[in-house]
């Protein structure tokens, strides 16, 4: 397996003032110093750079490389989180921005653990990566009914719900909530991603999921993939 | 509940159907189409828990893939290696076994039957305390209903706060079962030490009310890794160390092979973790006992209290180091 490497948005020099440079709030996503990804991002909101340019030409390309490292096995989950937590700090700081540019979220992800399970540190994590990939997140926390998570996905038009079990006896609650959806007549209008350290791709196709995440990384792509396809619209 | 020789009480984890090894581990064997898990047995013969039916063929999927090996032993029924898995436990130094199939099924009664049926065989195979695991009553309840206590007190592993789980304080009473006690909250995981401590000690009034007695009640803080929040391993130990304080006589342990999940070289941070443990007052150990031996921790307990002054003119650290002698 080849070495993940840094991979340099193609003509960023164009999108930026003459003289500017990202080399070093790259290297700060990605050994995580979240002092001066702050400060980077405000010289470039300063330095009027578009925000949306700072977050894909600034932001996302040494996350994009741990998340790749990550994947790979050759770094483990706290050294993804302090990249995560390096970029959440410049994405707090180009949300509002962003929004006042009536720039839309990627799309609106409804998250929780399910019914029966308080555990909430894997879906958290998850939560905090597709976050930074763009997401609106509505978090509903842990021992999730399937009745919220409909009554949640109705009221904000979610795009994608996400069922995070941690225990052997509660993964059954994912199908549940799926065939919750079903009955309510809304299971075409969100796509459904499992996960949690039970969980495989396996019980994903037999629970009826549409996707499964092995990890927080691969939990992001596919969100990002899904996303795109389309469902039906929400009343 | 109280060992040999004052020492800690061991509680041997690896009897549960979530257990895994990687299929490219040199302990696993290939001979004539044939894949399986060798190991020698106690009586030293050469055996081979046969795991052909699930592990894929094709190498580029085989390399990556987990052999569930307890839940392969069960399905296949295969007494040689689930009598193994017991014993060698044992013979490692745990006093009691503890026994989770959770992972065996997702449906509830599938799992009914597989701890009904696990329990008979471990109770046919040892006479050490087996503990009736899982994250669901239910199943807790039908594990206990075949346990033969005239054989072996069982030990019922968890109460804690969450809704349906208080009928087990009388079931412990009624079955003379060990109570371990997590501190899981009524509405979710403890956020830090404080409330470890408050729904464990809400946990030592529901027993009190129970008439639970204090020397089989076993206290767990709850071992969140530090992979995933860097104050866990603070979360757990302060806890100890509150509980330890206000409740001398009980025993508390934890499932502290948790602290490094996810991380690399997990025994040195098992190791250093259950020294830690110790410190802050564990009388009890749940572990791996093949992978982190408990005799170390034994002289490490034994040693300590002895340099901490908690052992009145070393009179413990004495027999201890006598009973090696003799052992030796």
């Amino acid at each position: 397996m080849s070495e993940p490497g840094l991979k340099i948005p193609q003509g960023w020099e164009s999108r930026a003032p003459q003289g500017w440079e990202w080399k070093t709030l790259w290297d700060a996503v990605e050994s995580g110093d979240h002092h001066y990804s702050g400060q980077r991002v405000k010289e470039a909101i300063d330095a009027k750079i578009d925000p949306r340019v700072i977050l894909d030409d600034g932001l996302f390309p040494g996350f994009d490389l741990q998340s790749d490292r990550f994947s790979a096995q050759i770094i483990f989950i706290p050294e993804m989180l302090i990249t995560a937590r390096a970029m959440k700090v410049g994405l707090a700081l180009i949300r509002p921005l962003l929004a006042a540019m009536a720039e839309k979220p990627v799309g609106t992800f409804v998250m929780g653990t399910v019914l029966g399970d308080m555990h909430d540190i894997g879906q958290s994590i998850v939560t905090i990566m597709l976050e930074n990939a763009g997401f609106k997140m509505i978090n509903l926390g842990t021992d999730v009914h399937p009745d919220k998570f409909i009554e949640a996905a109705k009221n904000e038009k979610a795009n994608l719900v996400g069922f995070s079990a941690l225990l052997s006896t509660t993964v059954y609650y994912q199908k549940v909530t799926i065939e919750e959806f079903i009955k309510a007549g809304h299971r075409q209008k969100v796509h459904i991603l499992i996960g949690g350290a039970p969980t495989s791709q396996e019980w994903a196709d037999e629970c009826g999921a549409d996707g499964w995440g092995k990890d927080a990384v691969e939990a992001v792509r596919l969100a990002l993939r899904l996303v795109k396809e389309p469902r039906e619209a929400w009343a | 509940m109280k060992v040999k020789g004052n020492g800690l009480i061991v509680i041997g984890e690896n009897f549960n159907a979530t257990r895994k090894i990687k299929a490219n581990n040199p302990k696993v064997v290939h001979d004539d189409g044939k894949v399986g898990i060798g190991y020698v047995d106690l009586s030293g013969n050469k055996r081979v828990l046969d795991c052909t039916d699930i592990v894929p063929k094709d190498p580029a999927q085989r390399n990556t893939f987990m052999i569930p090996h307890i839940g392969q032993a069960l399905r296949k029924n295969d007494m040689n290696y689930i009598t193994w898995a017991i014993k060698n436990q044992e013979r490692q130094g745990a006093h009691i076994i503890d026994l989770c199939v959770d992972e065996m099924s997702v449906y509830p009664e599938e799992r009914f039957e597989w701890i009904r049926s696990l329990v008979k065989m471990a109770q046919s195979i040892t006479d050490a305390v087996v503990t009736v695991d899982s994250s669901d009553s239910k199943t807790i309840y039908a594990g206990l209903e075949v346990h033969d206590g005239s054989k072996s007190r069982p030990a019922i592993n968890s109460f804690n706060l969450e809704p349906g789980r208080q009928e087990l304080v009388v079931m412990a009473k009624d079955r003379k079962a060990l109570l371990l006690t997590n501190a899981s909250g009524q509405r979710g995981m403890p956020q830090n030490a404080e409330q470890r401590v408050q729904n464990l000690t809400k946990c030592m009034e529901m027993m009190d009310a129970g008439g639970i007695p204090m020397e089989d009640r076993f206290l767990d803080p709850l071992v969140f890794p530090i992979g995933a929040g860097p104050d866990f391993g603070n979360h757990y130990l302060d806890a100890v160390r509150e509980l330890r304080t206000r409740y001398p006589a009980v025993h508390i342990f934890g499932g502290h092979s948790n602290v490094s999940f996810g991380l690399p070289n997990r025994k040195l941070l098992n190791q250093v973790f259950l020294q830690l443990s110790i410190l802050a007052g564990c009388d009890a150990l749940m572990i791996d006992p093949i992978m982190n031996p408990p005799a170390e921790f034994n002289a490490f307990h034994f040693a300590s209290r002895a340099l901490f002054g908690k052992d009145e003119y070393s009179v413990q650290y004495l027999k201890y180091a006598r009973a090696l002698k003799a052992a030796a």
